[in-house]
């Protein structure tokens, strides 16, 4: 479905609004289903140490994404510390250097505070975004929808700022419109094409729509994938989504009234 | 020998002299039988060759100083992957 133009994160260049995780699948070949039903071109992966133990009975993640046909991004989920974060993030460059991938000098920053509400930690994201922006990275940021930290984020040289819809995994959407219409008019100002996409807590495909129809670029998800009874048809569904936020966004909607307008001539009624 | 032996028996506190070595690996204690390079570390776990990369005490050891990195008694070494995840 190319009715919607790409868009670019740093150096990278998306065909598609979407950006999905890998995360809680029932099974690799029903992440594979997903990635393929959503139309993603951008998958996020995690770092963990390698078990060492039957190693050779696990079956490799990578061998169920294509690396012809998507790019991997890193990401630093897990990490409660600036530091932490710094050292998976050069691990995941390591491994992408040396691979068949695309996606090498780029990452997600998640900067966590407590595993309760996985809220970001602002003051370690801040640190640990500069670190790994003069070490080269394009950074996009995961990071809580308050408008002065997301400029602040931007201002520190992210490549992308995405602000959380609701806590990851919470499934209760975009709880704060007007934060991210906030965030769009100071993050774009002057700088329409500057990438901004919500992050966590997404739970169905209207929230997707809503998203973008408030002016993001995209929508990175998991959950509301992963953990849906039918997830292949709510990865088709979520692709639908971004396509019709997008457009709808663009349309030029009709205003709202509190009364009615009626839809059909009044002339010409055989009771007149 | 004659003179470890004489050594030994004057100072019975002496260690015996061994190679072996502890360190950290992934977390828990690992032990060594002789003095090893991140290369041959490897190579004993049988590490297979995917997508993988190492720390040693928190700083990443690029693949081209796996042969030239001396593992050390003591030493936290971290081998890890990607796993699925948001």
């Amino acid at each position: 479905m190319s009715l919607i133009p790409p868009f670019k994160i740093g150096s990278y260049t998306l065909s598609s609004r979407l950006i999905v995780g890998t995360g809680k699948y029932s099974s690799l070949e029903m992440m594979q289903a997903c990635h393929e039903a959503s139309g993603a071109d951008v998958i996020t992966v995690a770092v963990r140490r390698e078990r060492l133990q039957d190693k050779n009975s696990g079956r490799n993640i990578l061998d169920f994404i294509d690396p012809a046909r998507y790019t991997l991004l890193p990401n630093t989920a897990g990490c409660f510390s600036a530091e932490d974060v710094i050292r998976v993030a050069r691990l995941g460059r390591e491994m992408l250097a040396n691979s068949n991938f695309k996606g090498a000098d780029w990452v997600k920053l998640e900067c966590l505070a407590e595993t309760q509400t996985l809220l970001p930690d602002p003051w370690g994201t801040l640190e640990s975004l500069k670190v790994l922006v003069k070490d080269g990275f394009q950074v996009l940021v995961y990071c809580s929808d308050d408008p002065i930290l997301c400029q602040r984020l931007k201002e520190a040289g992210a490549a992308a700022i995405m602000p959380a819809g609701s806590p990851i995994g919470s499934g209760q959407g975009v709880l704060n419109p007007n934060n991210i219409r906030i965030i769009l008019e100071k993050l774009k100002a002057n700088d329409p094409t500057y990438p901004v996409i919500v992050d966590a807590g997404v739970g169905n495909a209207s929230d997707v729509t809503l998203a973008m129809e408030l002016g993001v670029d995209g929508v990175l998800l998991n959950t509301a994938i992963a953990g849906a009874t039918d997830a292949v048809a709510m990865a088709h569904a979520m692709k639908a989504a971004t396509v019709a936020g997008y457009l709808s966004a663009r349309a030029g909607r009709i205003p709202r009234k509190l009364y009615a307008t009626a839809s059909s001539p009044m002339d010409g009624r055989i009771n007149a | 020998m004659r003179i470890c032996r004489a050594v030994s028996l004057y100072c019975p506190a002496l260690p015996t002299y061994t190679a072996r070595m502890k360190i950290v690996l992934n977390g828990e204690p690992y032990e060594l039988p002789e003095p090893a390079t991140i290369a041959e570390l490897l190579a004993r776990i049988q590490q297979q060759p995917r997508l993988f990369a190492v720390e040693r005490n928190h700083e990443l050891v690029p693949r081209q100083q796996y042969t030239a990195t001396a593992v050390q008694e003591g030493d936290r070494i971290e081998i890890a992957t990607f796993v699925g995840g948001g």
